[in-house]
C-alpha cells in the first residue's frame, strides 16, 4: 500500500488533482489536442483556415478549460451530499476548497501555459508572429483561463449548480460590454471592464493590439479581479458555515 | 487550580466524550412551523457503542443530523464532552458517516484520503492506517472511486469518516452494501475502536445486526425514543410490535 504519511502528502495531492482532473475532463483535453493537430495540418498545407483555428485555439481552449475545469468543484458536493464530510472535520470548511481552489488554479495556468507555448510554437513555425509575440500571447492565455475558472468558483460556493453557464453567461456579457467600451479610454470605460471582464489588461498582456495600458497596470487589473471573484467564493462558503453554526 | 485549555488543537482536559441530549425535540422548521420527528432524553457515555433501531423514517438520521449539529435541536439541549455540538465539531471533528453520501468518482481513494488528511491539519495523516484498518479498506487505493464496487465505496466513506479517529462516531445505515463477512468484521472492528473509550452511535433497520455488538439499544418510532431490552431483541413478536405502525404513521 502506497505511504500517505509527512511531506509527501502535498506532492502526492498535486499528483493525484491531475489525475482527477485528467479522468474527469479527458473529452475536453482530446478536443484541444486534435484542434491543434488539425490547425497546424492547415497551417501548414497553406491553407488559410489554419490560422484562424490557431489564433482561436488561443482564445477559446483556456477560456473553456477554465470553465469546465472549476464546474461543480464545492456545487455538486452539495448536491450529492459529500459536502457533509468537510463539514464534520475539525477545520473551516472552506478549508478543503480553498485547497483544491489553489490547485485548480495551479494545473490550470500550467494546461494554459503549455498550450500557449504549443501554440507559440505553431505561430512561430508558420510564421503567424515573431517569438516575442508568441510568448506574450502564451502569457496571456493564463488569465484568459483563470478569470473564468474564478467565476465559476464563486457561483459553485454559493450553490449554484449550472455555476459553469453562469459565470459563462457572466464572461459573454463582461466581454460584450469590455469590447464595446475598449475603443473608449475613459474611467467609465476602465471601471466597466475591471468589473466586467478586464479585455484590456489581457490584450495588454497579449500585446495584439496597439493597448496602450501599462504592463504592470495589467497584472494588477487581472489579479484584483482574479481576488474580487475568490473573494465572492469563500464569503459563499463563509455563508454555509455559518448557517451550519447557528444550529 | 490550572487552567484548561479549549483551544481546537488541545485535546479535551477528558480525552473520554459523553453525549448528553435533555429533552430534546428534533425535527425540521418549515415555513415556520415546527415539524417534529423524535423526543428524546437520553446520555451516553465514552466507550459505548449505541444502536438506534427503527422502522424506515422514524427518525434516526434525523437525530444522527441533529446530534451532529448540522440541524437545530427544537427544543431541549445536546452537549458533547460538556459542549454544543457545533463548538465540538468545529473543534475536535466529529466522525459521521451520513446515509447516502455519494463519493467523487474520477478521483482515487488515495487522492481523497490525502486530500481529507491535509483538511484536517498535516498531522491526521498519521491516523490514516488506523482509519483504513478499522473500515476494513484492503483494496488498491490508486484506481478511481468510479471502478469500486459499492462496497468498496462504503468502506471508503467509512475511512474518510474516520480521520482523524474522532472522539465520537455516527454511522447511519454502515453496513450498506457490504457483503456479511465484512459485516460481521465491520462490527467487530466497531466494538475495538468503542473500546478505546470513544463513543459509536450505529443508526439501522437491522436489529439482528446491531444486538450484537450494542452495549445500549433504543427504538425511535412513534415520535419518541425507548431504550430495549437485550429480551426484547430475542423475542420476534415483540419486535413485531415495536415495529409495527400505527395509523398515521408515515
Amino acid at each position: 500500500m502506497t505511504s500517505l504519511t509527512g511531506s509527501n502528502l502535498w506532492v502526492t495531492l498535486v499528483l493525484e488533482t491531475g489525475r482527477f482532473l485528467l479522468r474527469r475532463h479527458i473529452p475536453l483535453f482530446v478536443v484541444m489536442a486534435m484542434s491543434a493537430i488539425l490547425g497546424a495540418t492547415l497551417l501548414f498545407a497553406g491553407i488559410e483556415y489554419g490560422e484562424s483555428i490557431v489564433l482561436g485555439m488561443a482564445f477559446y481552449a483556456p477560456f473553456i478549460a477554465g470553465l469546465v475545469i472549476m464546474s461543480g468543484l464545492v456545487s455538486d458536493e452539495r448536491a450529492s451530499g459529500f459536502f457533509l464530510l468537510w463539514v464534520q472535520k475539525p477545520a473551516w470548511l472552506s478549508r478543503s476548497y480553498a485547497i483544491r481552489y489553489a490547485l485548480y488554479l495551479l494545473l490550470l495556468a500550467l494546461v494554459a501555459a503549455t498550450l500557449g507555448s504549443a501554440i507559440g510554437a505553431l505561430g512561430v513555425a508558420g510564421n503567424l508572429f515573431t517569438i516575442t509575440k508568441a510568448f506574450r500571447l502564451g502569457a496571456g492565455m493564463i488569465p484568459l483561463a483563470l478569470l473564468p475558472a474564478a467565476m465559476v468558483f464563486a457561483f459553485s460556493a454559493w450553490g449554484v449548480r449550472r455555476d459553469a453557464v453562469f459565470a459563462f453567461l457572466t464572461v459573454v456579457i463582461g466581454v460584450s460590454l469590455a469590447g464595446i467600451t475598449s475603443f473608449e479610454r475613459s474611467e467609465a470605460s476602465g471601471l466597466i471592464q475591471f468589473l466586467a471582464f478586464p479585455l484590456d489588461p489581457v490584450m495588454a498582456i497579449i500585446g495584439a493590439r496597439s493597448f496602450p495600458l501599462d504592463l504592470t497596470r495589467a497584472i494588477a487589473i487581472i489579479c484584483a479581479q482574479l481576488a474580487g471573484w475568490s473573494l465572492i467564493g469563500f464569503l459563499g462558503l463563509g455563508f454555509s458555515e455559518r448557517l451550519l453554526q447557528r444550529s | 487550580m490550572p487552567t484548561v485549555c479549549v483551544c481546537r488543537w488541545c485535546p479535551l482536559p477528558d480525552s473520554r466524550v459523553d453525549l448528553v441530549a435533555r429533552d430534546i425535540t428534533t425535527g425540521y422548521l418549515k415555513f415556520r412551523s415546527e415539524q417534529v420527528v423524535t423526543r428524546a432524553s437520553f446520555k451516553v457515555d465514552a466507550g459505548t457503542v449505541v444502536a438506534l433501531v427503527g422502522p424506515n423514517g422514524s427518525g434516526k438520521s434525523t437525530l444522527l443530523h441533529t446530534i451532529a449539529g448540522l440541524i437545530p435541536v427544537l427544543s431541549g439541549s445536546v452537549s458533547i464532552g460538556g459542549q454544543p455540538p457545533t463548538e465540538y465539531r468545529l473543534r475536535h471533528g466529529i466522525g459521521y458517516l451520513a446515509e447516502g453520501m455519494t463519493l467523487p468518482d474520477a478521483w482515487s481513494a488515495r487522492g481523497m484520503l490525502t486530500l481529507t488528511a491535509l483538511t484536517c491539519g498535516g498531522h491526521a495523516a498519521a491516523a490514516i492506517p488506523a482509519a483504513l484498518e478499522i473500515a476494513g479498506v484492503d483494496f488498491d487505493l490508486t484506481h478511481p472511486i468510479r471502478q469500486l464496487s459499492k462496497g468498496m465505496r462504503q468502506r471508503l466513506l467509512l475511512a474518510l469518516t474516520l480521520i482523524p479517529l474522532p472522539r465520537l462516531l455516527l454511522l447511519d445505515e454502515p453496513e450498506a452494501g457490504l457483503d456479511p463477512g465484512q459485516r460481521v468484521s465491520l462490527r467487530q472492528r466497531i466494538r475495538t475502536f468503542a473500546a478505546e473509550g470513544r463513543t459509536v452511535i450505529v443508526a439501522s433497520h437491522d436489529v439482528s445486526s446491531l444486538s450484537t455488538i450494542a452495549d445500549q439499544t433504543y427504538l425511535i418510532s412513534r415520535g419518541a425514543m425507548h431504550l430495549l431490552e437485550p429480551s426484547d431483541l430475542s423475542r420476534p413478536e415483540r419486535l413485531m410490535s415495536l415495529f409495527a405502525p400505527t395509523h398515521g404513521d408515515s
